[in-house]
C-alpha cells in the first residue's frame, strides 16, 4: 500500500474548519494563560498565606500531572459535581490554566528581577503599593517575560491537539474523521502535521514581531 | 505503508524520538555552556578534536545537563498519558476502564492524577541526588 494524497483535497474544508478551532482554542487559552499567568504570579508573591497555600496546592496538582488527565478530570470529571461544560469550553479552561501556572512560574521570577529601586521610587513619588504593582512592576516584569512565554504559547498551540480526546472538532479530530471514512491514516495526519506547521509558522512570525516592537520600545 | 508496531512499542518509540529531540536541545546548549577555554587548552596539550571534546568537555558538560534533563524526564513522565490514545493500558488508561464500570470519573482521575504526582516526585528526588553527586565541590 503506497502513499495516495488524492483523497486530501476533498477533505481540505475539513481540514481547514478544524484548523479554525485549533487557532480559535490556541487564543482563547493563550490569552486566559497570560492574565491567569499574571494573577496567580501576584497571588504567590504577594498574597497573605489563607490564598497563596491552596493555590500553590492547585499549581503543584497542575505541574505534577499530565495535561491530559486535567483534561479529563475536567470535562468528564466536573459533571459530576454539576459542572457541565461543553467541550471547547472545557478545553480552553484546562488549557489556559496549565499554560497558565507555567506563565505564572516565568512572571514570578520576573517580577523578583524587576530592580527594586523602581519600587521604592514608585513609592517616594506616592503611589500605593497596589498601583506601583500594576503600574510600575508589572509592566517590565511581564515585557521581561515575552519570549520565553512565547515558548509556552507555541507549546500550547501543539498541546491544543489533546483537546480532541474530549470531542473537540479541531484539526487532529478533523483528521481522524476524515481517516476513519478514507482510511488513509498517514496521508491526512501528515496533512495535519502540515497545517500545524503552517499554523505554528505565523505564530511564531506574530511573536517576533511583538518582541522586535518591544525591544524598539525600551 | 507495512509497518504495523503494536501500541506499546508506537508509543515508545513516539514518545522517544519527540523527547529525543528536546533532548537533543539540552545537551546541545550544556555542550556549548562549557567555557571555550577547556578546548583550546586541551588542544594545546595535544589531545584530538575528539579526544579534547570525549575526556575534557563531555565530563563537564554532562554534570551540568542532568538537572535540565530532569526537567525533560519529568515532562516525559506526562507525556506517557498521551498513549492512553493509541489504546495502551498504562495509568491514563487504566483510569478511564475504571470509570467506565464504575463511573465516578472525578475520583479516579484525581487518583490517577496523585499517582503522577508520586512518580513525579519521586524520579524528581533522584535526579537531584544525581545532581548533588555529580556537582564538583
Amino acid at each position: 500500500m503506497g502513499l495516495d494524497f488524492s483523497v486530501v483535497p476533498s477533505y481540505f474544508s475539513v481540514l481547514l474548519l478544524g484548523a479554525g478551532w485549533t487557532i480559535a482554542i490556541t487564543i482563547g487559552a493563550g490569552i486566559l494563560s497570560f492574565f491567569g499567568g499574571i494573577i496567580f504570579a501576584v497571588a504567590a508573591l504577594y498574597a497573605p498565606w489563607v490564598i497563596r497555600l491552596p493555590m500553590r496546592l492547585f499549581a503543584w496538582l497542575f505541574m505534577g500531572t499530565p495535561l491530559l488527565l486535567q483534561l479529563f478530570l475536567i470535562y468528564f470529571g466536573l459533571i459530576q459535581v454539576g459542572i457541565d461544560l461543553p467541550a471547547f469550553v472545557a478545553g480552553v479552561i484546562g488549557l489556559g490554566l496549565h499554560f497558565a501556572v507555567y506563565n505564572s512560574e516565568l512572571i514570578q521570577a520576573s517580577i523578583l528581577a524587576v530592580d527594586k529601586g523602581q519600587y521604592e521610587g514608585a513609592r517616594t513619588l506616592g503611589l500605593s503599593r497596589g498601583q506601583t504593582l500594576r503600574r510600575i512592576i508589572i509592566p517590565q516584569a511581564v515585557r521581561a517575560v515575552i519570549p520565553p512565554m512565547g515558548n509556552n504559547m507555541i507549546a500550547l498551540l501543539k498541546d491544543s491537539a489533546l483537546v480532541s480526546v474530549i470531542g473537540v472538532m479541531e484539526l487532529t479530530l478533523a483528521a481522524q474523521q476524515a481517516i476513519s471514512r478514507t482510511y488513509r491514516p498517514f496521508e491526512f495526519y501528515l496533512a495535519a502535521a502540515f497545517c500545524y506547521y503552517i499554523v505554528n509558522l505565523g505564530l511564531e512570525a506574530a511573536l517576533r514581531h511583538l518582541e522586535r516592537r518591544i525591544a524598539a520600545s525600551r | 505503508m507495512g509497518i504495523q508496531l503494536d501500541a506499546f512499542e508506537a508509543g515508545v518509540i513516539g514518545l522517544g524520538v519527540n523527547i529525543g529531540a528536546y533532548m537533543t536541545e539540552t545537551m546541545r546548549g550544556a555542550i556549548q555552556s562549557v567555557d571555550k577555554g577547556q578546548t583550546e587548552a586541551a588542544r594545546t596539550l595535544g589531545l584530538s578534536r575528539w579526544e579534547a571534546t570525549r575526556k575534557v568537555v563531555l565530563p563537564q558538560a554532562m554534570r551540568m545537563m542532568i538537572r535540565p534533563l530532569g526537567v525533560n524526564i519529568n515532562a516525559l513522565i506526562k507525556g506517557t498519558a498521551l498513549v492512553a490514545a493509541i489504546s495502551v493500558v498504562e495509568l491514563t488508561y487504566t483510569a478511564q476502564r475504571y470509570i467506565g464500570s464504575t463511573y465516578k470519573p472525578f475520583e479516579m482521575f484525581l487518583l490517577s492524577g496523585a499517582l503522577y504526582m508520586v512518580i513525579i516526585y519521586i524520579t524528581g528526588q533522584g535526579i537531584a541526588w544525581l545532581d548533588r553527586k555529580a556537582r564538583i565541590t
